[in-house]
């Protein structure tokens, strides 16, 4: 067996960072049996053999009260099911703010592994005038212990050494700290007084103790009368009355951008569909299997490659968001109208990463102690509006919203109508949540106790990995659900002739159904088609449309025969009222099988994930009709 | 004698810890993240209307509400 060595530490030291650094794309992301947490391995070759790390989440305590820290603590123990025993760890600390990351090595210390501490962020605790005697500290703690930079610069060729010597078995075992009595058991806290009488105050106090007498005499801070640039930057940031504003022109911004960074990408990939799709025409012999992969292949998977550089965008906007420690600010903001509600600002973040897809999302959900909340911010997160929604709102807002901007191009009318189809969702969830808490999810106001960790420079290289990661994915699904999906339409719509065919007859069966909704039959289809994976719509569409993408009609194409398509009266189909209806259908419903399987698997339960599947689906139908007769009754946008 | 309770600050004040009452999770999660006895707090930012309130605990940034502040007390 390989030997197996794990990568601990608090949330925000750097740590993934680090295991990127030393692992490279070698990892695999999965999890533990039973439990829903991750699970992620990665492989570093060395002279002496492959070794096997392990990036364990991040965590304050071993004293586990999140499932999280349970399976930490039983993974160091050895007592992890679906883990071998460790040969070492590896515990990363932010220099920055030792005495509170030292906590986690004080009880690390104890477990009895060959332990190397790494002692991160170097760069941002001089800034802050702090200097640490890093031998001293290697004395005292008795492990190696390995001074870097944040972003890894430098370092990592010692930690790579350090990790041979556990290999090689040259590192010895860690006296243990010894805080408890060895004839009692008692926590050596140096109190006996009746305020901080219990076990659990007794030992937080002990282990401070030990760390006060660890870092005594060998860490010096510059006393500055200038506050840092982080404080500073917080008090506007997270300012009543401005950190709102600022926060709500950084999504604004995010989503303008969004669409008109994204678009110059997109003509490449569109003109090279075409020209693909053209030259597989020129070649091969007419019949049912060239129309079978011009139309149903390149064509359907082509059109949602399309949407590729939007998609990367969203998620580089929300990994840099992240990175750059905006989001815990943000959590900070949101907490209040979340308190009230019945939840706290942590769940904020699994929602905001649902904005670029509902996995991450869902699996986010796991820092959140209490089961029903996290039950809660589970069931309303797919409500966010994901990536794969973007293709039908740039498609419906470029064909149906007047492109009108204001100061200078940097707001305008279709960047705002993008803003609000992604802040319907969140509007939503916001009364659903409510409806939750005080029925079949009752409980009590969860606690927000939360580190906001100080600003920094994103890791370029971090932030750029993870939104490829994602395009990867995407790309995979799109290659697998999504051609499926596009085969089957294009079988439906070819069989048994072109003109008398299944799709049509389907189509025309359900067109009372989506007629409320301002929906022809095609409409209803191309939604319909959409149900397994949301970006199907645009195949689905451009077959019912009788759009050719790949004989050389571009993805404008579709956007004109939307424009052109009529009733069979003559009677334009689409106007503003009938986009808006189409728009926020798909912004409230669950399309997407992917969503309904994560969430069984994290609730393990399919009670949940039809209950999700089943009240999205209502509501999306109810409010398009709503949008769609409401608008109609004025006479606005038909 | 009143205690001091940490929620009773104002932006700007500065306080030290004298203990975190109770033994439930919030209690424990406040210890572990250094809330003991002789640990220097300030407040940084107040939200009004029962938001969470922002402070600096021996250097870095702890956000909780009034309620969880309402639990640690202070040496006045």
């Amino acid at each position: 067996m390989k030997p197996a060595i794990a990568f601990l530490g608090n949330p925000n030291t750097g740590k993934t960072t680090l295991f990127n650094a030393l692992t490279g794309l070698r990892q695999q992301v999965g999890n533990y049996p039973g439990v829903t947490v991750e699970r992620k391995h990665g492989q570093l070759t060395t002279p002496h053999g492959v070794v096997e790390l392990i990036d364990l989440p991040g965590t304050y305590s071993l004293a586990a009260q999140s499932p999280d820290e349970e399976v930490v603590a039983n993974v160091l123990r050895g007592h992890q099911k679906g883990e071998q025993p460790l040969s070492g760890v590896v515990v990363i600390v932010d220099a920055s703010n030792l005495k509170r990351n030292l906590y986690l090595v004080s009880q690390v210390l104890e477990v009895g592994l060959p332990t190397i501490v790494v002692l991160n962020m170097m760069d941002i605790a001089k800034r802050r005038g702090v200097t640490i005697d890093v031998t001293a500290l290697e004395k005292r703690l008795g492990v190696p212990v390995i001074p870097m930079k944040a972003n890894v610069g430098g370092g990592v060729t010692q930690l790579n050494a350090a990790l041979m010597q556990v290999v090689a078995g040259q590192i010895k075992i860690p006296k243990p700290v010894g805080l408890r009595d060895p004839e009692t058991g008692k926590w050596q806290s140096g109190r006996t007084d009746a305020c901080g009488d219990h076990p659990i105050a007794q030992e937080a106090v002990a282990r401070y103790n030990w760390i006060r007498g660890v870092l005594h005499g060998i860490v010096f801070q510059v006393p500055s009368t200038r506050s840092h640039f982080s404080d500073r930057l917080d008090k506007v940031l997270t300012h009543r009355v401005w950190g709102t504003v600022i926060f709500v022109i950084v999504m604004l911004f995010m989503f303008q951008a969004i669409y008109s960074w994204a678009g110059p990408l997109q003509d490449m990939i569109d003109n090279g569909v075409s020209a693909l799709g053209e030259w597989v025409g020129s070649w091969m012999p007419s019949g049912v299997l060239k129309d079978l992969v011009q139309d149903g292949v390149i064509g359907g998977v082509g059109s949602v490659l399309v949407f590729l550089p939007q998609i990367v965008f969203l998620f580089l906007f929300i990994a840099f968001l992240e990175d750059c420690g905006y989001m815990a600010r943000a959590a900070f903001l949101m907490d209040r109208l979340f308190a009230r509600i019945g939840l706290s600002g942590k769940s904020f973040i699994p929602m905001l990463s649902s904005f670029a897809c509902a996995i991450p999302g869902v699996m986010a959900t796991r820092t959140i102690e209490n089961r029903r909340d996290r039950f809660v911010t589970i069931l309303v997160s797919p409500l966010m509006s994901c990536s794969a929604r973007l293709p039908v709102y740039t498609l419906l807002i470029a064909a149906f919203v007047p492109s009108v901007t204001w100061m200078g191009g940097l707001l305008g009318f279709q960047g705002a109508m993008l803003f609000a189809m992604h802040a319907l969702g969140f509007a939503v969830a916001i009364p659903i949540v409510w409806i939750l808490k005080r029925t079949v999810l009752k409980g009590a106001t969860p606690p927000f106790v939360m580190e906001l960790p100080s600003y920094k420079m994103p890791s370029l290289k971090l932030v750029g990995w993870r939104a490829l990661d994602r395009a990867k994915t995407f790309v995979q699904s799109a290659g697998t659900i999504i051609l499926a999906m596009s085969v089957v339409i294009w079988a439906l719509s070819y069989f048994p002739t072109a003109d008398h065919n299944y799709f049509a007859m389907m189509g025309h069966a359900i067109e009372p159904l989506v007629k409320p909704l301002g929906w022809d039959w095609r409409i209803g289809m191309s939604v319909l088609a959409a149900f397994p994976a949301r970006e199907v719509v645009i195949a689905a569409m451009a077959t019912s449309f009788n759009v050719n993408v790949a004989d050389g009609d571009d993805s404008s194409g579709i956007l004109q025969a939307l424009q052109n398509a009529t009733w069979p009266d003559g009677a334009p189909l689409f106007g503003l009222a009938v986009a808006m209806s189409v728009m926020i259908f798909f912004a409230l419903c669950c399309q997407c099988g992917a969503t309904v399987a994560i969430i069984r698997r994290e609730t393990n339960s399919w009670k949940w994930a039809g209950f999700a599947f089943a009240y999205m689906t209502i509501l999306a139908y109810l409010a398009a009709a709503i949008v769609y007769q409401v608008m109609a009754y004025f006479g606005v946008g038909i | 004698m009143a205690m001091l309770k940490l929620n009773q600050l104002t932006a700007g004040q500065e306080a030290t810890v004298s203990y975190v009452m109770g033994d439930g999770p919030v209690s424990q999660r406040l210890l572990e993240m250094g809330m003991v006895p002789g640990a220097s707090v300030k407040v940084t930012q107040l939200s009004p209307w029962g938001g969470p309130m922002m402070v600096n605990l021996d250097g870095y940034s702890l956000s909780l509400r009034s309620t969880e502040a309402d639990l640690i007390t202070l040496l006045s």
